[in-house]
């Protein structure tokens, strides 16, 4: 892959503004763009992701210039042919080894699950509540509970589904913060 | 939004590597510019993890999962940490379990047994011995916490099938944003007795049939999303009216995202409104 071209402070600032004129508007679409294509990478299987990303980023910036004038339509989709061909050299590369799959060491397991219930105890008593009920097992009874949960909650089963799912994830980013202050 | 049992299918194919190739194009395309569906790839990637743990999965499905999906060294991670929420919802059912056993042998023979090799106590532990008289406070608990329960169901009823009642209104332009256009954020103080907050988000124009609005506390969570919304005009102004129950909002600043539904069903943002509730 050609890594030579070094993202500049202008060449940066030119993107986000091609992205959207107002800054802060721009910061978020870079944001939301870099994380897609990280997802992206990672759902075709490839060991690094981040900086596969980060090579689509640099291409496209390096290309602005020519291309800024007379592109049409939607900034994102021009993200998406480079990515394409990014992960094109990628896979032509001689192929990395896929890492062994490390077995779970039994400290940290014990960590991660002190960690847990450190971040359940910080969540709010509601949200606790709803993340509880929501992902009691009971295969059979499931989907009549997350039904009532949800005319308790007088929301859509959609909706709550989408609710426990953004409890989740701040409960997945408190434990991973967790585990990080510990092994400090 | 809602999914179609074909657009989910397709997602969970396409994280266990088994969505044809002539349809991963489309698929990644959409979840770079739909911020909705990159949104539902993440949940079905939870969901298929705990579909995994839990033995929920086809063989061929299992297969799939442990050679393509969980190589990611991420995913290994959200593999552990559903593991974990797996065992701790285990964990306090079975504590919830044991409190209801030991209930259970004093309600139905009146004599209290102590346990001496646990902290846990029964609920009902604070009974006296006599069966009489604990029958007897027994039932008023059952009474006390029944008249209690009814006075928080009528209170705190759900507000998703809400009478209008008495409604405040409050317009919302788009893109007030306190640091980017530099303007106020719109603070609304609700009167007690309002049933409904009646948002009018503006709009430049109509594009769409018909709209989304997504209703979102300052810590992200969701209060409210409401489809099927369609656009009014008068005069030179476009808007639409967003119905939220009042009982919904607390003391919070508010986001609402605004998406438009296009022809083949995919949402777009079209725009964002903010507000503060005082009170």
């Amino acid at each position: 892959m050609n890594k030579d071209w070094i993202l500049t402070q202008e060449a940066f600032d030119a993107l986000l503004n091609w992205l959207d004129p107002r800054r802060e508007q721009a910061g978020v679409k870079y944001e939301d763009i870099r994380l897609r294509l990280i997802k992206i990478f990672t759902c075709r299987g490839c060991l690094e992701p981040e900086d596969l990303a980060d090579e689509t980023i640099n291409r496209v910036s390096k290309k602005l210039p020519d291309i800024k004038d007379t592109y049409e339509g939607d900034p994102t989709r021009y993200f998406y042919g480079v990515a394409n061909k990014v992960h094109l050299e990628y896979v032509r590369r001689k192929p990395q080894p896929i890492p062994p799959v490390v077995p779970d060491n039994a400290d940290e397991i014990e960590k991660e699950y002190e960690c847990l219930e450190k971040c359940i105890e910080k969540l709010r008593p509601e949200h606790r509540g709803l993340v509880l009920d929501y992902y009691q097992e009971e295969k059979r009874t499931r989907i009549d509970r997350r039904k009532k949960l949800a005319d308790q909650l007088g929301i859509a089963l959609n909706a709550l589904r989408i609710r426990a799912h953004r409890i989740r994830v701040s409960l997945y980013q408190c434990v991973q913060n967790c585990v990080q202050d510990v092994a400090r | 939004m809602q999914l179609d049992y074909k657009e989910q299918e397709s997602l969970r194919q396409y994280l266990l590597g088994s969505l044809p190739a002539e349809e991963i194009a489309a698929l990644e395309e959409r979840l770079l510019t739909d911020a909705v569906f990159y949104d539902e790839l993440l949940m079905a990637e939870d969901e298929l993890i705990d579909q995994y743990l839990s033995g929920e999965q086809s063989q061929a499905e299992r297969q799939s999962f442990e050679a393509h999906f969980a190589v990611a060294p991420e995913r290994q991670q959200k593999v552990r940490f559903a593991r974990a929420l797996k065992k701790y919802l285990k964990v306090t059912n079975e504590a919830e379990a044991e409190d209801v056993a030991i209930a259970e042998p004093f309600l139905s023979k009146p004599v209290f047994v102590a346990d001496p090799g646990t902290s846990k106590r029964s609920f009902f532990s604070f009974l006296p011995e006599n069966p009489t008289l604990a029958y007897s406070l027994a039932a008023t608990f059952v009474l006390v916490i029944g008249a209690v329960s009814w006075l928080a169901v009528t209170q705190l009823r759900p507000t998703g099938s809400h009478e209008p009642g008495k409604v405040l209104a409050v317009v919302l332009t788009p893109g007030l944003n306190r640091s980017v256009d530099g303007g106020e954020i719109k603070k609304i103080s609700i009167p007690s007795g309002t049933d409904t907050l009646q948002l009018q988000l503006e709009l430049p124009k109509a594009e769409y049939a018909t709209y989304r609005a997504e209703v979102v506390k300052s810590d992200r969570t969701v209060v409210e999303i409401i489809e099927g919304l369609q656009t009014a005009t008068a005069t030179t102004r476009t808007s639409i009216t967003v119905p939220l129950s009042a009982r919904l909002l607390k003391r919070d600043d508010y986001s609402v995202k605004l998406a438009g539904k296009r022809t083949d069903g995919v949402y777009e943002d079209v725009a964002s409104y903010v507000f503060r509730v005082l009170n």
